[in-house]
């Protein structure tokens, strides 16, 4: 609007606009806003560099020598010339473009003299790093031909260099002595009184001995190597006294680890060891060290990424609680791998077998010899387990397997059971406990490992001594050290504190693959994410809305980037409840439709759904809700459940749903209360054939769920073929993925990863611990090799 | 005080004796009963309640004609109980007569031999109803109690079951448990009270299920009271176990019988009871609620005899079964929601009870007399079911399996989600497409408009659903789901041929390639017959744009 009237000066337009005050409320507004301009002598706001840049130009007297922050709209050519006018905008304001005459200006300051003057300020108050963003900004916009501007920059560079190496900020001084030494190795630093050389080798000292105090040996090795070959000869007895160090520094370690090996202390002996051989591998006598203390302690620890919880071998919710459910527990019938037609099960004291040609009959056949290392069960207890599963008013009452049980009868050496109606895999549902027998308010614990510790964050488990242990078997100690971030876990294991990381994060993979004498693999399952919705208060059964939860959530963008399963197989969306397997692994994919279309993430329809669950007008609500949607969203507590929500919530806020998040307690993936709209779950789906209705229905995780999907897991149930149990597993995706009774979110790959001095650890594992019984470690890698 | 004490004392003494005397005047054939059945010679044997001829109170009019209570006692043989056999027979006769000297006669004895031990430890069923009252000792009884009695590491469990002559209706079991011998008499005949089922005639019942019912021995349930002027007084018994109250409702059961008189059938109707809403007299007023319609039309005959079995029930529940009616093979229906509704108004849930399991099992627990039960499937309701819980220990009904038609509700949800995100997808981009070519960013509004072309098309989902309904109707023979599949299917298709989500690509493409998005037509408001169109005004919005 000014720039219609072309005014000769800003404060006559000014004073104008004040005469004319309360003619014209259009002016006022315009009046407004010159006032917020005009400011007084160093009134800024500092530091400067955090605020949008302006200039200042200081007014003549006639228009009463105000001071006004500008945006020219050109760079203006200084001197100004006699003639002409400035034009800019207020630095408050963009919508008008304005000019005042040049002979009205009696100074013009830019901006970056602004910072310049700033500049000193912050280095008489030694704060170099703020007065050195000013100067580079300075630099960077018309200064980098000024001499002057050169010169500060390079001062204030070797002032910031010199307080950080006074700090001890290695890292931050040397990137500056070495771009000086490039340039001139003889250039001598104002006020220091040492060569380039020597303050370099004195940053690098300083920062070597901090990777020292860490452990960090790799990197020492590493810098060594690149000192001595940009430095060369100028290096040579800085590079010599630090290997002299690793070899009596290694030496020392080795001399604790015996130390420590001696007291009992096993634990602390490992590490000791691994140190020293990390410290300067190679060396005999360390291996020696090393061999010794693993035979005296054989000991494996742990680093996972969530605690056991209550442990259960079939919880698929908690990872914690299956995993070590199955080092600690058995169960008639177990899991060993996968197969082209669901899962391959094993009775463990025998084989399970059809007996007849229709698939009603099936017998427990007990083989002749006991193995030790299981829990003795005669045939009378295996069918009473089976029994006790079948009956209504059991706790154990497991209504999968009372659908198709009938009868049991009992032989010397088998316990035959007839079913209802042929089921296409019954040891899939059989997988039952030996006992459920408690001892001390827990489960017995008849695993070939009990836990005998618990401190803190570690769990110890050793050999359960209610077996006997079999002959040149190891059997070493397992400790599992709890993590919080994976990147530590993975940082342990690199250095050797740990010897296995259980679900490390995805993009610590290329990491651990890269490390020297670490082996990462795959587990055959992977764990499939998914939202259980139950939505209270007004918003109950709303379907718009859960329909707007699930199109704003950023499913790839999640994967990608919470967990880093860019480019690895295996990791992606889903648009259903069952995995969808890898090309490694697909045999767990039976129940994925291909043909169903992925969710589509797409945040303006999540925006407009919400807001029509808002203010759709139903006969319930028919003036529309009385306020914006708001749910609680509960996860399990690690760093990537959490993260992804904290994702997942960003999302939905930018819809108009307000989220709070809710972490559950480390051993908890079910909240104990009401307080929830939505649950976010991690299942391991080993069988999706009789995992599907633990996952949803009236005995699963997400209870309350469409009649069409209720009534096709109630199908399932009676699944007489694998094509039938394809075909209905299929339909169930289909229709989860229209009514999002739950709703579906991606796979995820998960792996471990193994220093490759444990051995026996298996392939294509359904479970870290399945088999245990084979594990083993020894000294250092190669010590099998090199015995052989 | 000692006024108050002995006017009660008075009235008690006056009751006894009255009752007594009505007894003695109603019920000549107790003496009778006495004198055929000579007293045991020792405890555990056979106690005989055998009338030889019919009584003469059993020929009075049905209103008021007392009820012949025949009552077997089956002991579970412990020392204790049967030492006191006879004082258990006598306190039971002693204290139902007190409860009502004139409703009912009650004779209490032991079963015959061969029923001893069966109806103390079997369960009672149909068949062995039949067999029972075929026995000579109860033909002249209108009804059996049986009281079965153990003795238990806490004191004596007992329970009472009634069995109807007529209607050959079992009722639900009464129990109870006491600690001490003496008080074993005395509960037991309060629980014989509390089991007994009285009857009543259905006279009439309307095409509104109004029903007309006239009580038996309604009439004869009295006793008498000394009034304010100290005048003895004869007044109902309203507290007798005969006397038909409000709060009770009635199993409906029709007795076809021949020529002579004898029983051809019982046709017990199936889930119908009668509500009392008002009894005047012996005449009783109530509504027939049933989960079918019209239970109890049809023409009125005296072969075809109504009646009406009074139910109380006890503390028990009920298990309820659904099995598909239809199918090849009889199949448990498993998921089935059951609530309880407004036996007025099926649309009022008072109390969800949860879904029928494997086995299409649910159980009832005990409420306020009658609850009206509703199944539903898939927010379809689809029967509704009148139950006393604890009057049977288990009920099955039938209802047809709607596989296909819960399937096809899935599949139309899916549609009906895929068509509402297209519509919304397509007006967002059409906004952008709008926004871009009025700040002239051709390119952009081309790249979305790719975006728009790329959302399916009207006429291919309209495709995909005829071919979703074809699948699906084909999956049943049931004509009345495949009506209800092209019901669901109709509303979508009508929208999917709308404008609704209608295709504009070709009209956007234009405005692209010229540059300009045409002003959009006034929208006319909706004006009265006769208001000339045109005098349509453009919106405010519309005029702003």
């Amino acid at each position: 609007m000014i720039s219609r009237y072309k005014i000769d000066s800003v404060v006559r337009w000014h004073r104008l606009a004040l005469l004319s005050m309360g003619l014209c409320a259009v002016f006022l507004s315009v009046i407004q806003q010159a006032d917020a301009q005009v400011i007084k002598e160093g009134e800024w706001p500092t530091p400067l560099m955090d605020e949008e840049p302006f200039d200042l130009i200081y007014l003549d007297e006639k228009s009463d020598n105000v001071i006004i922050r500008i945006v020219p709209l050109d760079n203006p050519e200084l001197p100004f010339p006699k003639e002409g006018t400035l034009k800019f905008e207020y630095r408050e304001d963009s919508e008008y473009l304005l000019q005042v005459a040049y002979g009205h200006i009696d100074e013009y300051v830019p901006f970056t003299d602004l910072l310049l003057k700033e500049a000193e300020e912050f280095l008489s108050r030694k704060e170099y790093s703020a007065a050195l963003r000013n100067l580079l900004y300075v630099y960077d916009n018309g200064g980098a031909s000024d001499p002057q501007v050169r010169k500060r920059l390079q001062s204030c560079l070797f002032k910031d260099a010199a307080a950080n190496l006074e700090d001890g900020n290695y890292e931050l001084s040397l990137s500056i002595f070495e771009d000086l030494y490039k340039k001139d190795p003889s250039f001598r630093i104002p006020d220091i009184d040492a060569t380039l050389i020597e303050i370099i080798q004195q940053c690098y000292d300083g920062l070597l001995q901090q990777r020292f105090d860490d452990g960090d040996a790799e990197y020492i090795k590493s810098a060594l190597v690149a000192i001595e070959r940009q430095y060369g000869d100028e290096a040579k007895g800085f590079v010599t006294g630090w290997r002299k160090r690793f070899i009596d520094q290694s030496k020392q370690v080795a001399r604790d680890a015996i130390k420590a090996a001696d007291a009992g202390d096993g634990r602390q002996a490992h590490y000791l060891s691994r140190l020293a051989e990390r410290i300067n591998p190679g060396l005999p006598e360390i291996r020696e060290i090393q061999v010794r203390i693993t035979k005296q302690f054989p000991l494996i620890v742990v680093a996972v990424n969530q605690p056991a919880g209550d442990a259960n071998p079939n919880r698929l919710a908690h990872w914690g609680s299956r995993r070590v459910g199955r080092l600690t527990q058995r169960t008639l019938i177990e899991l060993t791998g996968l197969s082209d037609e669901g899962g391959r099960y094993k009775f463990l004291n025998g084989q399970f077998e059809r007996t007849d040609d229709l698939g009603l009959e099936y017998a427990f056949i007990f083989d002749d010899q006991v193995d030790p290392l299981l829990p003795r069960a005669t045939p009378n207890q295996i069918a009473s387990r089976l029994l006790d599963h079948a009956d209504a008013l059991s706790p154990n009452y497991l209504p999968a397997w009372a659908k198709i049980f009938n009868s049991v009868s009992v032989d010397s050496n088998r316990v035959a059971i007839q079913l209802r109606k042929p089921f296409v895999r019954p040891a899939a549902v059989a997988r039952f406990q030996y006992s459920d027998r408690l001892e001390d308010g827990q489960p017995v614990q008849d695993g070939i490992y009990a836990m005998t510790s618990k401190k803190g964050d570690e769990c110890t488990f050793e050999f359960n001594e209610r077996y006997e242990r079999e002959p040149d078997k190891q059997y070493p100690v397992v400790i599992e050290e709890y993590y919080r971030a994976s990147s530590d876990a993975v940082d342990a294991l690199i250095r050797g504190q740990v010897d296995i990381v259980d679900r490390p994060a995805l993009s610590d993979i290329p990491k651990l693959r890269k490390a020297k004498g670490i082996e990462v693999r795959a587990y055959a399952i992977p764990t499939v994410h998914f939202l259980v919705p139950k939505i209270r208060g007004e918003y109950e059964g709303s379907m718009q809305l859960i329909r707007s939860l699930s199109t704003g959530i950023n499913r790839e963008g999640i994967v990608n980037d919470v967990f880093g399963g860019a480019d690895i197989d295996g990791c992606e969306p889903l648009s259903g409840p069952f995995p969808i397997g890898s090309d490694e692994y697909d045999q767990v994919s039976y129940g994925y439709d291909l043909k169903v279309k992925p969710l589509p993430y797409q945040q303006r329809l999540s925006m407009v759904l919400s807001h029509m669950a808002y203010t759709s007008k139903t006969a319930k609500f028919p003036e529309g809700r009385s306020a914006p949607p708001s749910v609680v969203l509960a996860h399990p507590s690690g760093s990537l459940a959490t993260a992804a929500c904290f994702k997942i919530k960003q999302s939905w806020e930018e819809s108009g749903i307000s989220t709070t998040l809710r972490p559950l307690d480390e051993a908890v993936s079910f909240p104990e209360d009401d307080n929830w709209d939505l649950l976010y779950v991690e299942a391991a789906i080993e069988e999706p054939l009789t995992d599907a209705t633990r996952i949803m229905g009236t005995h699963g995780i997400a209870k309350t769920v469409s009649s069409p999907v209720e009534q096709s897991l109630q199908k399932l149930g009676y699944s007489k073929s694998w094509q039938g149990t394809s075909r209905t597993l299929r339909r169930i995706h289909r229709q989860v993925s229209n009514d999002l009774s739950v709703i579906p979110m991606y796979q995820i790959k998960e792996h471990f990863a193994f220093r490759k001095n444990v051995y026996g650890l298996g392939r294509d594992l359904i479970h870290l611990y399945q088999n245990i019984r084979r594990w083993k470690i020894e000294g250092y890698a190669t010590e099998r090799k090199a015995a052989k | 005080m000692i006024h108050c004490r002995f006017v009660s004392s008075s009235l008690l003494l006056l009751t006894i004796c009255c009752g007594s005397a009505f007894a003695i005047q109603e019920s000549p054939e107790a003496d009778q009963a006495e004198a055929t059945s000579a007293p045991p010679s020792w405890r555990g044997e056979f106690r005989s309640i055998k009338i030889t001829e019919e009584p003469e109170a059993s020929k009075r009019a049905w209103e008021t004609r007392p009820y012949q209570v025949a009552t077997w006692l089956c002991l579970d043989g412990s020392p204790s109980l049967t030492n006191s056999e006879t004082e258990i027979c006598q306190r039971i006769g002693t204290e139902c007569q007190l409860i009502d000297p004139s409703g009912w006669n009650v004779n209490v004895g032991t079963p015959p031999s061969q029923w001893r031990w069966k109806l103390l430890n079997s369960k009672i069923n149909d068949e062995s109803v039949a067999k029972i009252l075929a026995e000579p000792e109860l033909e002249f009884y209108d009804k059996l109690m049986i009281i079965r009695m153990r003795s238990s590491a806490g004191g004596y469990d007992i329970s009472v079951r009634e069995i109807d002559a007529r209607t050959q209706q079992i009722g639900p079991a009464v129990k109870a448990q006491t600690r001490l011998m003496s008080s074993v008499g005395s509960l037991a005949s309060r629980l014989v009270s509390r089991a007994f089922m009285p009857i009543a005639r259905i006279d009439e019942v309307t095409m509104k299920n109004e029903a007309e019912l006239r009580a038996r021995g309604i009439e004869a349930c009295v006793r008498t009271e000394i009034n304010e002027d100290l005048v003895p007084e004869v007044v109902t018994n309203t507290n007798s176990p005969c006397f038909v109250r409000d709060s009770d409702r009635l199993l409906p059961v029709v007795v076809r019988s021949d020529r002579s008189g004898n029983l051809v059938k019982l046709d017990p109707v199936p889930f119908t009871f009668i509500a009392i809403e008002g009894v005047e007299g012996s005449v009783i007023n109530g509504k027939v609620y049933s989960s079918v319609r019209a239970p109890l039309a049809g023409r009125k005959s005296k072969r075809a005899e109504k009646l009406g079995l009074v139910i109380r029930p006890g503390d028990g529940t009920t298990v309820l079964r659904l099995v598909s009616r239809g199918g090849e093979e009889v199949e448990p229906l498993e998921g089935y929601d059951i609530a309880t509704v407004e036996p007025d108004d099926i649309t009022k849930e008072l109390e969800y009870h949860g879904k029928t399991d494997w086995r299409g099992e649910i159980r009832i627990p005990t409420g306020d007399g009658m609850r009206m039960l509703l199944v539903r499937r898939g927010g379809r309701r689809l029967k509704k079911i009148p139950v006393i819980p604890g009057f049977r220990n288990e009920l099955e009904t039938t209802i047809t399996a709607d596989d296909t038609r819960l399937l096809a509700t899935g599949v139309v949800t899916g549609i009906e989600n895929e068509i509402l995100s297209l519509a919304v997808l397509r007006q967002i981009y059409q906004k952008q497409i709008e926004a871009a070519i009025k700040d002239g960013k051709k390119d952009e509004a081309r790249q979305i408009l790719q975006t728009y072309s790329a959302l399916e098309n009207p006429s291919d989902l309209r495709a995909r659903m005829a071919d979703e309904e074809i699948r699906l109707r084909a999956q049943t023979s049931v004509q009345r789901e495949k009506a209800y599949i092209q019901k669901l299917f109709s509303p979508l298709k009508k929208i999917a041929s709308s404008d609704f989500i209608k295709n504009s690509e070709a009209e956007i493409r234009k405005w692209i390639d010229l540059g300009k998005v045409p002003d959009p037509p006034l929208e006319v408001e909706p004006v009265a017959e006769s208001e000339p169109a045109a005098k349509a005004e453009p919106t405010p919005e519309s005029e702003a744009k």
